[in-house]
């Protein structure tokens, strides 16, 4: 694994440097009963480091709460790593080093040096949210936070004030 | 033994349940929670479904393929070594597929051990991510080391080697040099294209030089090189192992250029 030296601030770092999207073209597919998109990105900075972006639908009847979104960096070696994925609220996640689960809740998942020291997956920690409930909600807060133009999205409208409340 | 089987067995009977819950996802599906994660920490996703004639399907409703798909192309789990391995899983578990939902169907009674013979067919379909590529290329340098090392004790063996007689040596690294009857051998793993291709220029540098040497080229799976990138290395490199399976060509063919003395 070329992982086992990555500390929470060449995460924050990985996650924090802007980035542009390479495949515009990129097309939804239907595969095993879900809806799949692979986005192709890379840094705009002079490191060009290269990220893999995806968006999944569970499309059977009864699971439209079972969807995610996430971003991988790839690494120069080929392996690639988790940074953070925005998962629906269909199933309890649960915390392993914390010993606790979430409850049926959105969630996100980061990776955290904590996680990859403990030698667990990197981004086994997870945290509840309320910033969306929807896919395309979820994956406007991963292409905002992440930093990442050429994608255009919507956020849902939930946790926020609106105008006339 | 001093244990009190009965303590033991109310223990574990305890924890079993409480870890087991059933909850209403909606008019057709009773989601099912059992002590079963993926390696992140999110549990596998198992459903009820009522079928006619008194059964109950308990399915996985499609979640660990798209689950694998996060980081790895499902396409590979149709096809190939992987796929053959999927349907073995699946005729071993007893398990069923419907366009990549895995399920079970069961009588009520045996809901129970169907549940967990569900949970291991899904924890041995999630191991098949362990199959990708980069992992396959490490295993492979581990197992040619140690292959190399049986035949050849370790102190004659030099790794990562740099033919220092060369402008920028350390741009064109030899995976082991090992002493020879009439030359030194530069021996070369070669995993995947990639490396055939790096491999092809290294030795095409060496002749460049007038370096004296043999080579030998040991592959992964000869068949996964395309032709063109294993004919410029066949036409620059020496012997050629298609596989570390072959392990007594391996043998016969390392120890006629090495000297062990």
């Amino acid at each position: 694994m070329a992982f086992e030296i990555l500390s929470d601030d060449v995460i924050a770092a990985l996650l924090d440097c802007p980035k542009e999207l390479v495949n515009p073209q990129a097309k939804k597919k239907v595969r095993d009963g879900h809806e799949q998109v692979n986005y192709k990105v890379v840094s705009s900075d002079k490191t060009a480091c290269v990220f893999s972006v995806y968006k999944r639908q569970n499309l059977r009847e009864g699971m439209t709460d079972d969807f995610s979104c996430g971003i991988s960096w790839v690494a120069p070696n080929g392996e690639s790593l988790t940074l953070r994925r925005y998962n629906g609220p269909s199933h309890n996640h649960f915390n392993q080093l914390e010993k606790y689960r979430l409850g049926y809740i959105c969630h996100i998942h980061e990776a955290t040096e904590k996680y990859i020291k403990a030698n667990r997956k990197p981004e086994g920690y997870a945290s509840e949210t309320d910033r969306f409930t929807s896919l395309e909600g979820a994956f406007h807060c991963l292409i905002t936070d992440c930093k990442i133009s050429g994608i255009s999205t919507l956020p849902d409208e939930t946790g926020q004030t609106k105008l006339f409340d | 033994m001093n244990f009190d089987i009965t303590k033991l067995q109310h223990a574990l009977s305890t924890y079993m349940c409480a870890e087991v819950k059933l909850e209403a996802k909606n008019g057709c599906l009773i989601s099912v929670e059992t002590p079963f994660f993926f390696a992140d920490g999110d549990p596998y996703q198992i459903y009820i479904q009522e079928m006619p004639g008194g059964l109950i399907r308990l399915s996985d409703m499609g979640h660990t393929m798209m689950h694998l798909s996060y980081e790895n192309d499902v396409d590979k789990f149709r096809t190939g070594t992987r796929g053959k391995l999927l349907e073995q899983i699946l005729a071993e578990m007893s398990v069923e597929e419907d366009n990549g939902a895995f399920f079970i169907e069961t009588p009520i009674e045996e809901i129970g051990q169907n549940i967990f013979r569900l949970g291991q067919a899904l924890t041995k379909v999630y191991d098949l991510s362990f199959l990708n590529r980069s992992r396959n290329e490490s295993t492979f340098y581990e197992d040619l080391q140690e292959e190399l090392f049986k035949v050849v004790g370790e102190d004659k063996v030099v790794k990562d080697y740099f033919y220092d007689k060369m402008e920028n040596a350390q741009d064109y690294p030899i995976d082991y040099r090992i002493e020879g009857k009439h030359a030194p051998l530069f021996l070369f793993g070669i995993p995947n294209k990639d490396k055939a291709r790096l491999t092809t220029m290294i030795i095409e540098r060496l002749l460049r030089v007038e370096a004296d040497f043999d080579s030998l080229l040991i592959f992964s799976d000869l068949g996964a090189i395309p032709k063109q990138d294993l004919a410029r290395l066949s036409n620059a490199g020496g012997e050629i192992i298609s596989s570390l399976d072959a392990k007594r060509d391996f043998s016969r063919k390392l120890l006629r250029k090495i000297s062990l003395n």
